[in-house]
C-alpha cells in the first residue's frame, strides 16, 4: 500500500526521503531512487537546491559574542572554584574535628561516667538526674558541631548567591 | 560508517577522560580553556534558545558555574560538547520555570493551541535581527524565532552543531524516536515558514 502511495505520489515520497536523508541518512536503494526522482523533476530538485541553501545559511550566520563574556564569566569561575576549594579544606578542617572530638568523647566517657557518679552520689541526686548529665556531656560535641556545620551551609550558600550576582566587569558595549 | 565512528570515538576517549579527571579536580584553568574554546557555540545555542541577549549571557556565566560545582558529573564517555549543551539547556528550562513556563513542551503546546507564543523568541522581530549576514540568512533567522522552541532546539543542534540524533537525544532527555519525530516536525514546520516569507 504505502509503495502504492508512493508510486502515486512521488514527489511526496522525494520530500520524505529529502528530509530522512538530512535527518538519519538514506538506504542505498532509497537514495538512487531520489537521485533519479531529482535528475528527472525540476519542482523536487529546486526544493532539494533550497534546502540546502537554508541550511547553509543557517550555519554561516555569525553572531558576534559581546565583548569580556569569556574573561569575565573566567574571572567568576576562578573566584567561585577558589570560594569551592576553601569551603572544602574547611568542611575537611570540621569533619577532622568532628572525627577528634568524637574519639574523645568514647574514650573519657568511662572517667566522665565516674565522675558523674561520684557528684550525683556526693550531692545526693537520684540516678536520673546524673545520667542525664552524662548525656548532655555525650551530646553537646555532636550538637556544637551540627550547629557549625548549619552555620557554615548557611554562610555558604549566602556567598554563593553572592557569587551569583556578582556577573564580572562589564566594559562598555554590552 | 559505525566503525569510523568507533575509531574516532577511541581516539578520542583520552582527551575526554582527561577532561573529566580535570572537571572533577576542579582545575580553573582547564575551565578556562574550555570556556574560550566554547565561547562562540555555547553563547550561539543560547542566543538561539532564548532569544536574547542578555539572557543568554547569564545563561552562559550560570553554565561555566555549574560546570565547575558539577564537573564531577562528566563521565569522560561521551562528547564533552554534548555535556555542556545538556546544562545549558537545563538552566535555560529553569530560567523559564521561574518564569512561570512549565517547560519547553509547555511552550510547544501554547503554539499549537495558537495561544501566547513564547515571551521571549517570537514578538515582534528577531533579537537576532542584528547578528544576520545576508537576506536568507535574515529570512532562516525569522523562520528560527517563529518556531516551537522544541523544534528549534533540535534543529539547531542537528544542523548547526552537527550533534548525532544520539547525542541530541541525551541533550534533551528524551527518546531517540522523540528526536526524529521533532526533526521531521521541525523541517515541515520550517519550511511551511519559508514559503510564507517566500519573497
Amino acid at each position: 500500500m504505502k509503495r502504492q502511495d508512493a508510486i502515486h505520489h512521488p514527489h511526496e515520497r522525494a520530500l520524505q526521503l529529502m528530509d530522512r536523508q538530512l535527518v538519519e541518512g538514506l538506504e542505498l536503494e532509497d537514495r538512487r531512487w531520489l537521485e533519479d526522482h531529482l535528475g528527472a523533476c525540476e519542482a523536487c530538485s529546486a526544493r532539494r537546491a533550497s534546502t540546502e541553501a537554508a541550511l547553509t545559511a543557517l550555519r554561516s550566520i555569525s553572531i558576534p559574542v559581546p565583548h569580556g563574556l569569556a574573561a569575565s564569566t573566567i574571572l567568576c569561575v576562578r573566584e567561585n572554584a577558589e570560594r569551592l576549594k576553601s569551603r572544602r579544606a574547611r568542611n575537611i578542617a570540621l569533619i577532622a574535628g568532628c572525627a577528634v572530638s568524637w574519639a574523645a568523647g568514647v574514650a573519657s566517657a568511662p572517667l566522665v561516667w565516674r565522675i558523674c557518679e561520684w557528684a550525683g552520689t556526693t550531692l545526693s541526686l537520684p540516678p536520673i538526674v546524673w545520667e542525664t548529665g552524662f548525656f548532655c556531656w555525650w551530646l553537646a560535641p555532636a550538637a556544637a558541631a551540627g550547629l557549625v556545620v548549619l552555620w557554615v551551609n548557611a554562610r555558604a550558600e549566602r556567598e554563593e548567591m553572592n557569587g551569583r550576582l556578582w556577573s564580572g566587569p562589564r566594559p562598555d558595549g554590552w | 560508517m559505525d566503525s569510523a565512528i568507533h575509531l574516532f570515538a577511541l581516539a578520542m576517549e583520552p582527551e575526554t577522560k582527561a577532561l573529566a579527571r580535570g572537571l572533577r579536580r576542579r582545575d580553573p584553568d582547564l575551565i578556562a580553556a574550555l570556556i574560550a574554546q566554547y565561547e562562540y557555540r555555547l553563547f550561539r545555542y543560547l542566543l538561539y534558545l532564548t532569544g536574547s541577549e542578555d539572557a543568554a549571557r547569564d545563561m552562559f556565566q550560570e553554565t561555566w558555574l555549574r560546570v565547575l560545582a558539577r564537573g564531577h558529573q562528566y563521565d569522560g564517555v561521551s562528547r564533552f560538547d554534548s555535556w555542556l549543551f545538556s546544562i545549558a539547556r537545563h538552566l535555560v528550562i529553569d530560567s523559564s520555570r521561574r518564569r512561570k513556563m512549565d517547560s519547553l513542551d509547555e511552550k510547544l503546546d501554547c503554539a499549537q493551541d495558537g495561544a501566547a507564543q513564547e515571551s521571549w523568541s517570537s514578538e515582534g522581530a528577531s533579537p537576532l535581527a542584528e547578528y544576520e549576514n545576508t537576506e536568507l540568512a535574515a529570512r532562516i533567522s525569522s523562520i528560527l524565532a517563529r518556531l516551537p522552541a522544541v523544534y528549534r532546539e533540535v534543529l539547531l543542534l542537528r544542523f548547526q552543531e552537527d550533534l548525532s540524533l544520539k547525542e541530541i537525544a541525551s541533550i534533551i532527555r528524551a527518546p531517540l524516536a522523540t528526536v526524529k519525530s521533532r526533526l521531521y516536525r521541525g523541517l515541515n514546520a520550517a519550511r511551511e515558514l519559508m514559503e510564507e516569507v517566500q519573497p
